[in-house]
């Protein structure tokens, strides 16, 4: 999990890095800080549930190929939803430090 | 509640400087710098590299605090040694819009949202948002592109829609960093007459950096800008 939660924080982080003018420039306009870190922890969310769903459908898809299997019932689902969710906000705090950070002026001066 | 005359300047430096560091690492960006912007005017700063121009752009936008001096944006005193308003961004989101040199619309969004951002921001409801939005690109003849995406338009079609969007909350200031620096002639031509336009029907300050020499004919007044000092001021008339 901790492995996982490092390559999601590094993932967040880089796009977060992609987009730093944009996000100077929301910051000079006026934006307040909650809708940039609203959107870094979409972000987030939508990058976790994207890999939950495409795990699930890989799993289903093709688990009648191999000889041993693991019952997952639904509520073993859900709490591995919930805990992707949570390594999800928690490795966005790197990419939501990082456009805190940001400086406003980047925006302008070409 | 300010109360603004057409001869009660929008913009209103009062020596203001700005250095960095300290010591033998000191570096003086800003020297004593007053410099007054009306209603319905454009202005230009203009000078060399490092002569204080981008400095004095940022302390306008109030993202840069002064040394010392005095500042009032649309007869409000801002700073006066210290910053008297402590919502910079508050401050910036209600009385100031801003041009770019590359337009810096977001890529995500079309025309009409980048422009409804702003007002939604400023708590208009999506509807208004949408509906102003639309209205401004109108105004700027590019309404025919409120939903095509930033990536496929011309460059000088970002560039109205970044006005638009500069324009959405109807700040009295606008500040533009090299907004024909990416256009040809024709196009830098276009943008410098809708921000006229703008200033004129507006009744807004609008202050230009620039070092696009083609576009210096179409200030009202060029503030020369030298080592953090201001140089001198040209007067081109026009229509202030």
């Amino acid at each position: 999990m901790t492995v996982s939660a490092v390559i999601i924080a590094l993932i967040i982080y880089t796009m977060t890095m992609d987009k730093i003018r944009e996000i100077a420039t929301l910051k000079l306009i006026g934006a307040p800080d909650r809708t940039i870190v609203g959107m870094i922890v979409q972000q987030a969310i939508a990058l976790g549930l994207t890999g939950f769903l495409l795990g699930a459908a890989l799993i289903s898809s093709f688990r009648t190929y191999f000889p041993r299997r693991v019952v997952l019932q639904l509520q073993d689902g859900l709490a591995l939803a919930a805990i992707t969710l949570v390594v999800c906000l928690v490795a966005s705090g790197l990419g939501v430090r990082l456009a805190l950070r940001v400086d406003p002026a980047k925006a302008l001066g070409g | 509640m300010p109360v603004t005359s057409a001869t009660t300047p929008l913009v209103a430096l009062t020596n203001i400087s700005k250095h960095f560091g300290e010591g033998d690492t000191r570096v003086d960006a800003q020297r004593q710098v007053s410099i007054c912007v009306y209603p319905g005017e454009i202005v230009g700063l203009v000078g060399p590299s490092g002569s204080g121009k981008s400095t004095l752009l940022n302390v306008i936008a109030c993202i840069l605090e002064p040394s010392s001096g005095r500042m009032l944006l649309d007869d409000e005193l801002i700073y006066d040694a210290r910053w008297l308003k402590r919502d910079q961004r508050k401050l910036r989101l209600d009385k100031i819009g801003f041009i770019f040199q590359f337009h810096n619309l977001l890529p995500f969004l079309n025309a009409t949202e980048n422009v409804a951002m702003v007002l939604e921001l400023a708590g208009r409801t999506p509807a208004e948002a949408q509906r102003r939005a639309v209205e401004l690109l109108e105004y700027l003849g590019v309404g025919n592109r409120k939903n095509a995406m930033p990536a496929t338009v011309s460059g000088g079609e970002a560039q109205r829609v970044a006005i638009a969007r500069a324009m959405a909350n109807r700040p009295r200031i606008i500040l533009a960093d090299e907004p024909t620096a990416a256009l040809d002639s024709q196009r830098a031509g276009v943008v410098m007459d809708l921000m006229s336009q703008v200033a004129v029907e507006q009744r807004a300050a609008i202050v230009v950096v620039s070092h696009d020499e083609k576009i210096f004919n179409r200030f009202n007044r060029i503030f020369y800008l030298r080592d953090g000092y201001l140089e001198r001021v040209q007067e081109n008339g026009g229509s202030t």
